[in-house]
């Protein structure tokens, strides 16, 4: 039934592996590229197309964390994603953005535990997207250095500066916002 | 070793990712100097009230399906999908209806029972075809036609395109979100798929004018980790299709029947 539905056989035990392995971290993806693309269903778009570059390139993953590798793919496309929609980002699909946001942040509000949740999301939010990554890699996605400096692509000294940067920006804010 | 040392690797520090060596030092240096101390205090409340208050969010159900279903499709031997798709549909409704027509006949000649078969087989053919068009309204950016929660917008921009007007509440007060409408096809016809959210889980609705339409009482069918309620009223026929719990899909249908 799933073939029928969906398409022709599946490439077998293959797929099956990629997804056992991948799909787990399929949280992880989200979160990164809600917080890069600051918008849900962007997001699930870049999952989505990362999921699938992923798969493409499962062949040369070796090893490794599977986890800081699917990151690093949602990055990459993310950032590839983001440079190709900001063209048409004031054009009529805002239209589609906007119930759907609406509906979005009806949900959202209800989940919205504390106060405090909110106030950091949105000062988190502010931020460049250089340091609100790098923030989301630490203090949500929980890497260590060393993974954060694979998924960036920089040496470990260039995470530590980012990161106390970026953590500094998002005092600044907080600090703002408390007034 | 002197503040403008401490200083950038504070950080690290919080983290648990200096060195041995450096991690001593620095907290020898803490322990003297009030002034790094204080901007630590101010870093680490900082840092753990950041990470007490951001959690990881949680995929969707919808995009888990639709990650599922996309990868289904690239792993599957063809590529171009498009024109792949539209051909293999055919050939699917194809080689199903070719042993369905010899049942047919049998039925026919044997008597009775025709017309049940001949129902039995069209609407298994509308199951397909109705979860192949939901999941691909789910794969690719074509949800909806007319992207509003308003139904005095999405009623009326089906007028003109499709020969009745589809029943368009809202539903929202009920926990289902109106995302807009779509013009799509289904038994060899054009239908309206008029689109509802249920918190993260798209609900396509797909309606259409026949004569005999059933049944009074909704059918549900469960395929491969979707539900299918099939229902009629008024000579329209209705196939709602989701992820959704088979409750919800039925709380939907109640919602709808009663509010349209
Ligand atoms: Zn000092």
């Amino acid at each position: 039934m799933a073939a029928t539905v969906i398409g022709a056989e599946a490439a077998g035990g293959r797929l099956e592996e990629f997804e056992a392995m991948v799909l787990p971290f399929l949280d992880d993806a989200y979160t990164l590229a809600r917080h890069l693309t600051r918008h849900e269903f962007d997001a699930q778009d870049v999952v989505q197309e990362a999921s699938l570059r992923a798969w493409r390139h499962f062949d040369g993953f070796r090893g490794g964390n599977p986890r800081v590798w699917l990151l690093t793919i949602v990055r990459h496309t993310a950032y590839t994603w983001l440079s190709r929609a900001s063209h048409r980002a004031t054009e009529a699909l805002d239209d589609v953005g906007d119930d759907v946001i609406a509906a979005a942040a009806q949900a959202d509000d209800a989940l919205a535990v504390s106060e405090q949740r909110a106030v950091v999301s949105r000062a988190l939010a502010q931020l460049p997207r250089e340091s609100r990554e790098i923030v989301v890699l630490r203090d949500i996605e929980d890497l260590s250095y060393q993974e954060i400096a694979r998924v960036l692509g920089v040496p470990i000294g260039t995470v530590m500066s980012r990161l106390a940067r970026a953590r500094q920006r998002l005092r600044t804010i907080l600090s703002g916002s408390e007034r | 070793m002197r503040c403008d040392d401490v200083l950038p690797l504070l950080d690290g520090y919080i983290d648990g990712e200096l060195s041995m060596p450096e991690s001593e030092s620095v907290a020898s240096h803490l322990a003297v100097c009030s002034s790094c101390s204080t901007e630590y205090a101010a870093r680490l409340e900082s840092v753990s009230v950041t990470r007490g208050a951001l959690q990881r969010d949680v995929a969707p159900d919808m995009l888990r399906s639709r990650v599922r279903a996309s990868l289904r499709e690239a792993a599957a031997p063809r590529a171009a999908p498009v024109v792949v798709e539209s051909s293999r549909r055919r050939s699917l409704v194809a080689n199903r209806w070719f042993p369905i027509s010899i049942a047919a006949l049998f039925c026919l000649v044997v008597g009775g029972g025709w017309l049940a078969a001949h129902r039995q087989s069209s609407e298994g053919a509308i199951v397909e075809e109705a979860l192949e068009s939901h999941v691909r309204s789910l794969i690719g950016e074509h949800l909806v036609d007319v992207p509003s929660s308003d139904q005095h917008t999405v009623k009326p921009w089906f007028a003109g395109k499709i020969d009745f007007s589809p029943q368009v509440p809202k539903l929202d007060s009920l926990g289902f979100v109106l995302v807009g409408g779509r013009l799509d096809y289904l038994h060899g016809r054009p239908v309206a798929a008029i689109v509802y959210q249920r918190r993260r889980h798209v609900i396509n609705l797909y309606s259409w004018p026949e004569t005999d339409a059933g049944p009074a009482t909704p059918e549900q069918i469960d395929r491969n980790g979707y539900h299918l309620l099939h229902w009629g009223r008024d000579n329209t026929e209705y196939w709602a299709v989701s992820d959704v719990a088979p409750a919800d899909l039925r709380a939907f249908e109640v919602a709808f029947e009663q509010a349209r």
